[in-house]
């Protein structure tokens, strides 16, 4: 699989949804903008989401964006299965369990499928201070999170284009703050995430990618106790990386990804989740990173 | 009235400037020159004796998927074709950290022409063709190719 930052802000985003409170009407939007984060009344949760992405084509090392060549395509589905545990009343741990399927072609070695289990996310959050808690204080979370590798690297897939080929083969741990306020039926949260990547050997070749910055904006919207939508956009930064200790010049990596999304709550225990999302193919908006668009469909059991 | 509409006139003019400047400060902001030594097809080995002509196949560039690499060897100092070098090749993704599944192999064609078969690129982006040349010492060199 290609290195993304996708799959961490994945779990971060996990890690960095708003908490809800029963009777906020704002709180519908937690599941609208991530989808395992424990709400305040539950102790824990179980889920599962579907996500199907399209690849439109990719920025190369100057920012510009070129769509697909003749002959050449991306489409990727990633089946996740996620949990989270309460502990110590304000904290939460989680993890998450991703299976990946690519269908990749080129007009040199034809079309070809490839899938398997890609890397485990480790995650755990510590509300200080809670949404609303306090009048001059916005929410305050602490984040840390892990990625193991356990999916298979490129260099390991079997196949031309590494469509089996489901991990970085490297271990990321990374740590974050966030915010969160609502004002009436709106929430707003902001989420700020550093990552460290360590090095590795690939071929003989030492390479490591420089820490990455995320950074997390969200706009949720309440339309009532059980249905509400939010606007998200994700930013990832990170400079150039070294091989064999010495900086690769032109390798630093930019992404910015804007999602809607949609939740509905069913009952005490069941929810529902839906998303799109798209990485405007703009030049100036990524670097070396490939852009495109998907969506996502998602159920939550959660246990009181 | 005339004072209002000279007013709205100059706003007009006023925030058509600041559309113009903004957009130009976009433009810039989002352009950047290539790094240095992408997609050149001739480059220089690391201790500088041998001079390195690139090129590729089925197309002038590399391309996602499998590639023909070819290497036409010269000495720096004489210009005279160099034969007989052993070498292997690692394509990686630097800004990727990976590597391509396969190992190609060279094979010498005389004339100080070398090919590479089954160069497979799996993905677009920077690849960096790590080339080393055995001997004592060894020497190295590294054509880097935006893959689309």
């Amino acid at each position: 699989m290609r290195w993304s930052p996708l799959r961490a802000l994945l779990f971060g985003a996990l890690l960095v949804s708003p908490s809800t409170a029963l009777a906020q009407a704002c709180c519908a939007g937690v599941s609208a903008i991530t989808p395992a984060r424990l709400e305040l009344h539950e102790r824990a949760l179980l889920g599962a989401e579907l996500r199907a992405a399209h690849a439109l084509g990719n920025f190369n090392s100057s920012g510009d964006f070129h769509s697909n060549p003749k002959g050449a395509s991306e489409l990727d589905f990633e089946q996740d299965v996620f949990g989270s545990v309460r502990w110590l009343g304000r904290g939460q741990a989680s993890l998450l369990v991703p299976f990946l399927i690519s269908r990749r072609s080129s007009a040199t070695t034809g079309s070809e499928l490839g899938a398997g289990l890609g890397d485990l996310n480790l995650g755990a959050r510590y509300d200080l201070v809670r949404n609303r808690e306090l009048s001059y204080l916005p929410g305050i979370g602490l984040l840390a999170g892990a990625t193991l590798p356990t999916g298979r690297p490129p260099e390991d897939a079997k196949k031309p284009l590494a469509s089996d080929s489901t991990g970085t083969g490297a271990v990321q741990v990374s740590l974050g703050l966030a915010l969160e306020r609502s004002f009436g039926s709106v929430l707003v949260t902001a989420s700020g995430l550093g990552a460290k990547r360590f090095s590795r050997s690939v071929r003989g070749v030492q390479s490591a990618l420089a820490p990455q910055l995320t950074g997390i904006l969200g706009v949720g919207y309440a339309f009532s106790d059980a249905t509400a939508a939010a606007l998200v956009g994700t930013y990832t930064y990170e400079g150039d990386a070294s091989i064999d200790e010495r900086d690769s010049p032109g390798t630093a990596r930019k992404q910015l990804r804007v999602a809607l999304a949609g939740s509905h709550t069913l009952d005490d225990a069941w929810r529902l989740r839906a998303s799109v999302f798209v990485d405007p193919p703009v030049s100036g908006l990524g670097q070396n990173q490939p852009a495109a668009f998907g969506a996502a469909i998602g159920a939550i059991w959660s246990l009181l | 009235m005339p004072r209002d509409a000279a007013l709205v006139e100059l706003s007009v003019s006023l925030l058509s400037k600041a559309l113009l400047l903004a957009s130009t400060a976009l433009v810039l902001a989002c352009s950047s020159s290539p790094p240095d030594g992408i997609n050149q097809d001739e480059l220089t080995s690391e201790s500088g004796s041998l001079l390195v002509t690139v090129s590729s196949a089925p197309d002038a560039l590399p391309v996602r998927g499998e590639n023909q690499i070819f290497y036409l060897v010269k000495s720096s100092a004489t210009g005279a074709p160099v034969d007989g070098l052993a070498l292997s090749m690692t394509p990686i993704m630097p800004a990727h950290s990976h590597a391509s599944p396969d190992v190609p192999a060279g094979v010498g064609l005389g004339g100080g022409s070398y090919r590479f078969d089954d160069v497979l690129l799996s993905m677009p982006g920077l690849w960096e063709l790590r080339t080393t040349v055995a001997g004592s010492p060894e020497d190295h060199f590294t054509p880097r190719f935006e893959v689309e």
